[in-house]
């Protein structure tokens, strides 16, 4: 290490530019009407809840009577009902009804602490500030052709940029991965590759990979993973994939596709939760098991290597740890977390 | 600190450098490539590389080259980038 980092125990707050960025909180499907559900983002406890209507709210874990959590009250008559005292909060984050003077109406100031919130693909996207651009356009998500997954939650005890940096990362497969993504005693020799920066974010050329057990079929095949990243804390691949044994070539079809979009949850600067959204349009006989199967074995071997990493916050000095030609992409990932003037999660 | 590339390589100019280099920060004209210090991450992948030995980190750098630390700074903010691999100027045997 060339420069001094910061322990975990230094903390930071975070910056605007993560504040006034969407952040992953929950999939749709775990936030039903009628219960309350707690998240961390960026340090900042909250509740997320559903209201009758349909609509999904982000509010501030506090009660301003007397700051205790409203993550331990309740749903009923769809408002937040504070568990201390039993101040009901509505959708409009007003408070309704003070039941220990219930002939009079609560203060102006008794309100809940909303954030803007937003469901695309099955996850709930939450800003703590004021969001500075649209949630990421998933490319398959419109397309028919794709058949697509909600995977995850995976908890990695590791911070978010590292953790997509794993994912954005060709050459640990063998690895990592032996035996499903790769092959430890033959790693594919990784050609060189190209990658480019835009308003959108960053991105490569496309990367061929051998890959023994390539995907959910348990079959051999020659991949090439495109990889992008929109936001800070999301990012995405399409892979194309061709089966590599002649005899099942036929099997297969040259626009067979796996994409995943993947999303890291801040909760701190140390700690992260991964969901993802997987498009296939191949393998109809592919169950939602199969997939989900093989998602939560290779996330668990990435969970696995990534808690390992020190020091835990990621060093955007490119010349903190070494950057090899292949690591290419990585490299500008970190250029260009630095470029945005990030400090939370950065060592 | 710096890593800079020495006259060894003048009229040499084999540029497997550019084919490691990571953040590309080579630069170059006719007859040798300079490294721009601002840019070069200090990883070293070019030194093993270079087939005439023309690459040094500034640490182990020989007393008499110890001017070349200058001329690639002043001669890479003056030169176009190389990007990709040239024909080499003399034969390797």
């Amino acid at each position: 290490m060339t420069t001094p980092v910061r322990m975990v125990s230094e903390s930071t707050v975070p910056d605007a530019a993560l504040l006034n960025d969407w952040h992953v909180v929950a999939f749709t499907k775990d936030v039903p009407a009628g219960k309350i559900i707690p998240a961390t983002l960026l340090g900042e406890d909250l509740i997320l809840w559903r209201d009758a209507s349909g609509q999904v709210h982000a509010w501030k874990d506090l009660c301003i009577h007397r700051g205790a959590r409203l993550s331990k009250g309740w749903i009923a008559n769809d408002t937040v009902v504070c568990p201390y005292h039993g101040w009901r909060y509505d959708g409009s984050a007003k408070c309704v009804l003070v039941p220990a003077a219930p002939d009079q109406p609560p203060p102006l100031k008794a309100r809940a602490f909303p954030h803007t919130a937003e469901e695309r693909y099955g996850m709930v996207w939450v800003s703590l500030g004021e969001p500075k651009h649209a949630v990421p356009h998933f490319p398959e998500w419109d397309d028919g052709s794709f058949r697509k997954f909600n995977t995850g939650p995976y908890f990695f005890k590791a911070n978010g940029f590292r953790s997509v940096e794993n994912f954005i990362d060709a050459t640990h497969f063998p690895f990592v991965h032996g035996g499903l993504n790769g092959l430890e005693d033959a790693p594919d020799k990784v050609e060189d590759y190209k990658v480019f920066e835009d308003e959108s974010g960053i991105s490569t050329s496309g990367i061929r990979v051998f890959q023994p057990y390539g995907d959910h079929r348990q079959v051999p095949v020659n991949a090439t993973y495109t990889y992008r990243v929109f936001r800070p804390l999301v990012a995405y691949f399409s892979k194309q994939v061709e089966i590599a044994d002649s005899e099942r070539k036929h099997l297969g079809n040259p626009d067979d596709r796996f994409c995943t979009f993947l999303t890291a949850q801040p909760v701190d600067e140390v700690t992260c939760i991964i969901r993802l959204c997987v498009a296939i349009n191949f393998g109809e006989n592919l169950t939602e098991d199969d997939i989900l199967r093989r998602q939560d074995k290779v996330f668990s071997q990435d969970k696995d290597i990534v808690e390992t990493q020190r020091p835990e916050r990621i060093p955007v000095d490119l010349r903190a740890e070494i950057h090899h030609r292949t690591d290419k992409f990585g490299l500008l990932y970190r250029k260009w977390l630095g470029s945005l003037g990030l400090t939370y999660g950065i060592a | 600190m710096a890593v800079v590339v020495t006259d060894k390589c003048r009229d040499c100019r084999y540029t497997e450098c550019v084919t490691v280099c990571p953040v590309v920060c080579f630069h170059g004209d006719d007859r040798m490539l300079y490294i721009d210090p601002v840019s070069c991450i200090l990883c070293q992948a070019c030194i093993p590389v270079c087939p005439v030995q023309a690459i040094y980190d500034e640490v182990d750098l020989p007393p008499e080259m110890t001017r070349w630390v200058e001329i690639n700074a002043e001669r890479a903010a003056a030169l176009p980038l190389i990007e990709d691999k040239q024909t080499p100027l003399k034969m390797m045997t």
